[in-house]
Parts: C-alpha cells; sequence; structure tokens
C-alpha cells in the first residue's frame, strides 16, 4: 500500500507526494504526457531526441548536470510510446535543487543549433548501438510496423530511420516543446524523506508561476483486427533464427490486460512456467523464450519471443507454441498454478516498493494513465483472477488466426571471431 | 529564480552489520531494517574461475546445481520455488559461483531448506547439461556479432592472458569437453563452509535469523586454498579484430591495476570518477556532449578478489575511430600534466559524496556495498577509507596517480569493427 497525496495547481501542474522516512534521500520525477505516438510520421524518433535535447541547460541553470551534481544527485531519463520521464535521486536535504532544475527547464529551455547538432550526433549513435549493430536490434522495427497499421505505434520510440533524427529542424525543437513541455501536460512526483506539507510549498514556489499551454488532444485510432495469420519475414547477419509472435490485447486500464498479464505470467514467469519448462526443458525446441505484455496506454499486444535450437525450424517452434495456447483456450490453468503466478506478482509488488525511485515513477505512470489509486488496487484486481477468466482472455486474445509473427531468419554467413583454443 | 542554496553531505556510514561465523567456517552477514516483509540473500562460494580445473567449469556448475537432486527433479524444485513467489538467480562473477534469493518473508521456511538440497547434493543431470552446453554455444554464437562483446574480451584476454582465469575466453570446445564428472569434482571441492559467505538483507525476524544460519551450517566443513595463477600478458598493445558489417567500432582500452585494497585505489576511484565515472566526467563531456562522436563512453576500476583492471569503452561511428582515440588520450594526458580545477574537484567530491549515500541507503544497498568489499576479501573499513580520501584528496595526488597509472603506452587497445 502507497500513501500519497495528489495535488493539481491552478496552472494545471499535477503533483503526487509520496512520504517515506526509511531513507535520507528523495526522489523526484517529472513525466511529461508526451511519447513517440505524438510523432509525425515523417519525424520519428522525435520524442526520444527531444528527452536529450532537455539536457541542454535553462535560462538559469546554463548546465543542468553541475548543480545536481554539487548537490549529490543523479538523474536519468526515458522515453516510450506514451511517455517521457526525468527523474532524479539526491539527498533530501537538497530536494530544493532538483525542483530548480526541473522547474527552471520546464519553464525556460535553451534551445539551439549546436546542442541540436551535437544530441544528432550522439542519438543517430545510440540508433546504431541499440538497434543498427546490435544483433535483432530491429525487429521491434519489423514488429510494430507488423503489428499496427494506424496507430503511431507503428514505430518504435527511437525511430524509424536515423535519417529523421538528422533531418529535425530548430524550428521542430521549438514547436514541440511549446506543445508538450508545460506545467499542463506534466506531472510531479516526489517521493523520499519529505513531509507533503512542505514539498507542497516548495513545488508552489518553483512551479507555481510557470504559465499552462493547452493540453494536447488525444487522438484515438483503430486498428482493423486481423482475420487471417500474418507473417512477415527477415533474413538478416545472425546467429540464429528468431521467432516473435504477437496478439492484440486491450488498453492499459482495461478489466483484460489484468487477467492477460497473468496468462503470460503462466506462459514464460520463471523457471516452472509452461513454455520455459515444455518447449525449451522438455522438447528442446528452444534456447530463450519468454511472454509478457506491452502495457502501452492504447491497446497493446502480446508478445511471445523465442529462438529456435539451431536444428529446429521457426516453423516447428512456431506450431509447439501454437498448441500451448490451444491448452490454455481448451482448458482450464489449475488453481495452483494460478495461485503460483499471483505469489510471484505479490513479491515483486513488495520488492519494488522498497526503491523510492521505482515508487515515483511508478505514481508518476499511473497517474498518467489517469487512474493513480490503481497502483493500490491492481492487488485485489490480479487477486480476484480466476481461472475460468484466463481461459476465457485465451479464447478471445490468443486465437491462431489472429496471429502476427516476425520469422527473423539467420543468413547463415556470420563472422566467426577466431578464438584462441583454451588451455586447460 | 536563482540556484537554492547546498547542503553539502559532511559523512557518510556503513552501517554495522550483524556478523556470524558459524560451525562450518561459512560467515553470514546480516542487514536487518524495519521495512516492507521480504528478504534478499545472497549466497556465494569461492568456486569460481580460480578454483577450476577446467575451463567454463565454475560456470557450469553455477547453473546446473539447480537442476535436481536424486530426490527431487530440476523441475519439481522450480515448481516450489515459484510457487511461493520466489526468485532464485545464479550469481554470476568471474570469483564465486552461488545464488540470490528473493522472497517474501513469510515463504522462508518452505523455500530455503529446499534451495539447500540443492546446492548440497545436485545431481547434475546429464540432459540438463546437454541443453545447458547447446543454450551457452547459442550464446557464444550471437556473442560473435556483437563488437561490444568481443571488445570485452580481447582486452581481458591481453591483458591477463589466454590461460589466466580472468583472461580466458568460453569457446564451444572449451564447453563441449565439460562432462558431469568435472562439475561433481568442482562442486565436492568448493562447496564447503569456510568458502561461503552470505548476505542477508531485508526484514529479518529471529526466526528467519535462525532458518538461515541453520541451513548455511548444513554445509561440509572445509575449504580450498586458491591456486596461483600467473599473469600472462599478451604482448600485443593494440588488437584490431574485423567485424566487416558493423556500423560502429568498439574502443576498449585497458590496463593492469590490482586488488581493493591497493594503496592507490581510493585515489583511482576518485581519478576514474573525473576521467569517465560519472555524466559530467571528461570523456563524457568531451566526446559527447562537446562531440557527439559516441553515445556512452566511461572508463571504470573494475576489482575482482584475486586482481583488477582500469578500462576505457566506447563505440563510435565508422571512420571516425582516429579522432575519438586520440581524444581519449588528450584526457589521459591532460590528467598528468594538468593539475584539476578546484572547481572540478569539489563538484566530483559532492558528486560522490552523494552515491556513497546512495550505496548505504536501506538494507539491499547496504548489503550489496558489503558484499562488493567482503567478496573481494577486503575489511569494511575500507568503505570509510574511500569516503575519506574522496573528502581530502589533493589536486597534487590526482596528478600523480594520473602520471603513474594512466600512461597511454601502458594500454592495451582493441578496437572491433568494421574494415577502415
Amino acid at each position: 500500500m502507497i500513501q500519497y497525496q495528489r495535488y493539481v495547481l491552478p496552472n494545471g501542474l499535477r503533483l503526487i507526494v509520496h512520504e517515506d522516512h526509511s531513507t535520507p534521500m528523495a526522489a523526484v520525477s517529472v513525466q511529461y504526457d508526451v511519447g513517440s505516438r505524438n510523432e509525425s510520421p515523417d519525424r520519428t524518433g522525435f520524442a526520444h531526441l527531444f528527452e536529450h535535447l532537455m539536457f541542454s541547460g535553462s535560462k538559469n541553470a546554463p548546465n543542468y548536470d553541475e548543480p545536481l551534481q554539487m548537490a549529490g544527485g543523479e538523474n536519468n531519463a526515458f522515453t516510450n510510446n506514451d511517455l517521457t520521464n526525468f527523474y532524479v535521486s539526491l539527498p533530501a536535504k537538497n530536494l530544493d535543487t532538483a525542483l530548480w532544475l526541473e522547474a527552471d527547464r520546464m519553464a525556460d529551455l535553451n534551445i539551439n543549433e549546436e546542442s541540436l547538432s551535437v544530441q544528432q550526433k550522439v542519438v543517430v549513435e545510440e540508433f546504431k548501438e541499440t538497434c543498427l549493430n546490435e544483433p535483432y536490434g530491429d525487429a521491434w522495427h519489423h514488429l510494430s510496423a507488423l503489428a499496427y497499421k494506424e496507430h503511431p505505434y507503428r514505430w518504435p520510440t527511437i525511430g524509424l530511420t536515423p535519417e529523421h533524427i538528422s533531418e529535425a529542424s530548430l524550428e521542430d525543437v521549438r514547436s514541440f516543446y511549446e506543445r508538450f513541455y508545460h506545467a499542463g501536460n506534466a506531472i510531479v512526483v516526489v517521493a523520499g524523506d519529505v513531509t507533503t506539507e512542505e514539498v507542497y510549498r516548495k513545488v508552489l514556489k518553483y512551479f507555481g508561476h510557470l504559465p499552462s499551454g493547452k493540453t494536447p488532444e488525444r487522438i484515438a485510432y483503430a486498428e482493423a483486427p486481423t482475420s487471417k495469420a500474418q507473417h512477415e519475414l527477415v533474413e538478416a547477419r545472425v546467429a540464429l533464427d528468431s521467432l516473435y509472435m504477437t496478439f492484440a490485447m486491450p488498453h492499459r486500464t482495461h478489466p483484460d490486460f489484468f487477467v492477460i498479464d497473468l496468462l503470460t505470467d503462466v506462459l514464460a514467469e520463471g523457471p516452472s512456467s509452461r513454455l520455459y519448462r515444455r518447449l525449451l526443458k522438455e522438447q528442446e525446441l528452444a534456447t530463450t523464450i519468454d511472454a509478457y505484455v506491452t502495457g502501452t496506454h492504447d491497446a497493446g499486444l502480446v508478445v511471445i519471443e523465442a529462438k529456435p535450437r539451431e536444428d529446429v525450424s521457426l516453423e516447428t517452434l512456431e506450431e509447439a507454441i501454437l498448441l500451448q495456447l490451444e491448452e490454455l483456450r481448451n482448458e482450464l490453468v489449475p488453481g495452483l498454478e494460478l495461485e503460483k503466478v499471483k505469489n510471484k506478482l505479490d513479491s515483486s509488488m513488495a520488492f519494488s516498493e522498497l526503491s523510492i525511485v521505482n515508487k515515483a515513477i511508478n505514481l508518476a505512470f499511473y497517474e498518467g494513465i489517469g487512474d493513480i489509486e490503481l497502483i493500490n488496487t491492481e492487488e485485489t484486481i490480479y487477486a480476484k483472477v480466476s481461472t475460468e477468466d484466463l481461459q476465457r482472455v485465451a479464447q478471445q486474445y490468443l486465437k491462431p488466426e489472429q496471429r502476427k509473427c516476425l520469422h527473423y531468419k539467420s543468413l547463415g554467413e556470420v563472422e566467426r571471431l577466431p578464438l584462441p583454443t583454451a588451455s586447460e | 529564480m536563482q540556484a537554492p542554496p547546498i547542503h553539502p553531505i559532511d559523512h557518510v556510514d556503513l552501517p554495522t552489520p550483524d556478523r556470524h561465523e558459524l560451525s562450518n567456517g561459512a560467515q553470514l552477514y546480516v542487514i536487518h531494517a524495519d521495512v516492507q516483509p521480504v528478504i534478499k540473500l545472497e549466497v556465494l562460494f569461492e568456486a569460481g574461475r580460480w578454483q577450476e580445473h577446467r575451463v567454463s567449469v565454475a560456470q557450469a556448475t553455477n547453473v546446473l546445481w539447480r537442476e535436481g537432486t536424486e530426490q527431487i527433479t530440476g523441475a519439481a524444485a522450480a515448481e516450489r520455488i515459484d510457487f511461493y513467489g520466489a526468485t532464485l538467480q545464479g550469481h554470476n562473477s568471474l570469483d564465486h559461483t552461488g545464488f540470490t534469493l528473493y522472497v517474501l518473508e513469510k515463504f522462508l521456511p518452505q523455500v530455503l531448506p529446499l534451495v539447500f538440497d540443492l546446492v548440497l547434493a545436485p545431481s547434475f543431470p546429464k540432459k540438463e547439461m546437454d541443453t545447458f552446453i547447446e543454450r551457452a554455444i547459442a550464446q557464444l554464437r550471437i556473442n560473435a556479432d556483437k563488437p561490444d562483446v568481443q571488445g570485452y574480451r580481447l582486452l581481458t584476454e591481453a591483458i591477463f592472458g589466454r590461460s589466466h582465469p580472468y583472461g580466458y575466453n568460453s569457446t564451444e570446445a572449451g564447453l563441449r569437453n565439460l562432462t558431469r564428472v568435472d562439475l561433481q569434482r568442482h562442486h565436492a571441492l568448493h562447496f564447503l563452509g569456510e568458502n561461503t559467505m552470505a548476505f542477508a538483507a531485508g526484514n529479518i525476524s529471529a526466526d528467519s535469523r535462525t532458518l538461515i544460519i541453520e541451513q548455511l551450517e548444513r554445509l561440509p566443513k572445509g575449504g580450498t586454498r586458491p591456486q596461483d595463477r600467473n599473469l600472462a600478458p599478451l604482448k600485443e598493445k593494440k588488437i584490431q579484430h574485423t567485424l566487416p558489417h558493423s556500423l560502429q567500432s568498439a574502443i576498449r582500452l585497458g590496463r593492469n591495476f590490482g586488488r581493493r585494497e591497493h594503496p592507490d585505489f581510493a585515489g583511482m576511484f576518485v581519478l576514474n570518477t573525473i576521467l569517465g565515472g560519472y555524466f559530467g566526467s571528461r570523456l563524457m563531456t568531451e566526446l559527447r556532449e562537446e562531440r557527439g562522436l559516441t553515445y556512452n563512453i566511461y572508463s571504470s576500476v573494475d576489482t575482482m578478489r584475486y586482481g583488477g583492471y582500469i578500462y576505457l569503452s566506447a563505440e563510435v561511428a565508422k571512420g571516425q575511430e582516429e579522432e575519438a582515440i586520440k581524444a581519449i588520450y588528450d584526457e589521459l594526458e591532460r590528467l598528468q600534466n594538468e593539475l584539476i580545477e578546484e572547481d572540478e574537484l569539489e563538484m566530483v567530491r559532492a558528486y560522490l559524496m552523494g552515491s556513497f549515500l546512495a550505496m548505504v541507503d536501506g538494507p539491499f544497498n547496504t548489503a550489496e556495498t558489503i558484499r562488493t568489499l567482503v567478496s573481494e576479501n577486503t575489511a569494511l573499513p575500507h568503505f570509510e577509507r574511500l569516503v575519506e580520501t574522496t573528502r581530502t584528496i589533493t589536486a597534487v595526488e590526482l596528478r600523480s596517480l594520473a602520471q603513474k597509472w594512466l600512461s597511454p603506452e601502458d594500454f592495451t587497445m582493441v578496437v572491433v569493427g568494421p574494415e577502415a
């Protein structure tokens, strides 16, 4: 149970405070309601590029990092399809420094040609390092495009191509900042060794006078359901084949989300999970296997990823996975198995509550999906899921004819490093 | 609005853990706090690469001891551990095998005795062994394409030597040579009381503590002395490996250093932070923030139980390797030739004091800090020395450390990437 206090400032800024006096530290998380979903199709990767630009300094803090380091703080940020989150952890007695820095860059970011051009290069190198130069690193480029036809989720957060990033102009940067980076589109969470009253006073002082921009409109996208299984083949220079199977599923706050989440745990959470135990261990078809939900604000995906053993074809592995899904549709998951995944979930929730940074980021996330109390009620929702519910969602969402599969095939001509023969 | 005043952190103390010396020679550290009812128990056996009689046997033993005993299959054990919501992870380091167990305190009695059943009498089933070898080889093949992994492999091999525990690289042949007898031998010789160190953190009741002690004491008495291992660095100081289709080059530089207890360690920790140990570091500022040559560049002083090395790492665009290497060398030389300005030094002190505070924030971070020290056979007061050195080291002292340890010609350089 996470106790918190929620405020909305007159300028629309949402503030969440969570006290935790078991630590001398404070965590500040500032989340903007903007992600790659807000990009135009010819300027993808922009939200993430902009996350980098937020470290270019601001009017009163020409260098973001220096004052924070002087205050003994650490910070980082991430961008995904739906949101951009900046978070700081520092000694609680220096909370002011973090709030001041965050408010200053919300108000008056330094936007200039030079920092744009440096960060464009940095992000292009990041693109190469994480996608283009990494085995299977572009799998999500193919997978997103296969799974979504209308929704901007059809491109990954890093962007469709490095060119989109290098072509961004200063004008694009300015208008993006104005549209999305303002008090009315932001959530501030403060957690740690603080008092609620003190935080409220300070946030009012640093953020209260900032203007509120227009809240960007939420566009609804409808994806046509597929009635026939779709397959895409990619051939690349990787050592082993890899299989990705997706199914469309509802958005993060839909009641079925929680049921499907548990169902993917039945499939692949832990070494006793079905796919791991049966396909990897018993049938020896795969060398790695995983199943998860994407958990996006809008309709998301169930994803099953697996790499077949060298002597096993992608088709054989796909058939074997489908058989497991068929069993979920036809037979009830035993009660003990359901209890197991629930226990696992309880445990991971309890562990995640030990970190104030985690708590701050989670509070911002739930506020961002429009239901902050879900952070506490979720536990009950999961607890109520029945074995019949699991079967129902398997029947509804895991139909073989609605799968979309990416077959990532090895071209087979991988350069092998001539390794030294180990002496013994 | 003007910058608010900053309150400096004057001191950071490592909380004193409860230390238990058990009847079989095992050591247990308990870090208790009134937090959520959870326990993280880390148990390490000095049964790593240093103790191997055959390459890769430590890695294999570390994975396969969990695969069942004569009494219970690996599948049944995994099922029970999962059922209670616990997570059992293998410990992966060069020096140790072992595990980390995450468990709700209420389920410790159901889970821990089972984990020790596995630890004490693994049957190393042939089938599981084959699966492990297949998976490890698959991973080796995927890694053959990764410039970062290849860069690390080539560099550590050059610094320590091809047969040295910290230098050798796993191979398909080495993995295929392993037999069950090798694993049984490694287990019997090294999974012993005196080789065991355990770290329990979280909300630990008296009953839980008793249970942990009781289970650790099931380990047989005895211990092993580490074998002597000779450093055999390669002669080559420049190693180039081509991955024709790569879009970037992985640049790795390294040199031998020493253990954490080396008298220069604390000063080098501060110097390394300035060079490439935090976001505001010189390498990050110059190569990333000023020139956009790389997404990530860092340096570190990596220490292990029996040795250590200084390590620099960056991925840069094809064609920009030379510029990047020159910029790195310039930074090394600047630290050797110029005194660090007081402003910069003050900032690094402040930043590090904050990070020390984070290292002892809560039972899990504290346990990790203690585990790092103990597993490297370093006395706990080392932490205080590190804090004290950070507060007091001078620019002149840092310059002489740079002169001693950061000469470009002492570094081995590995570049893995496309043809020039």
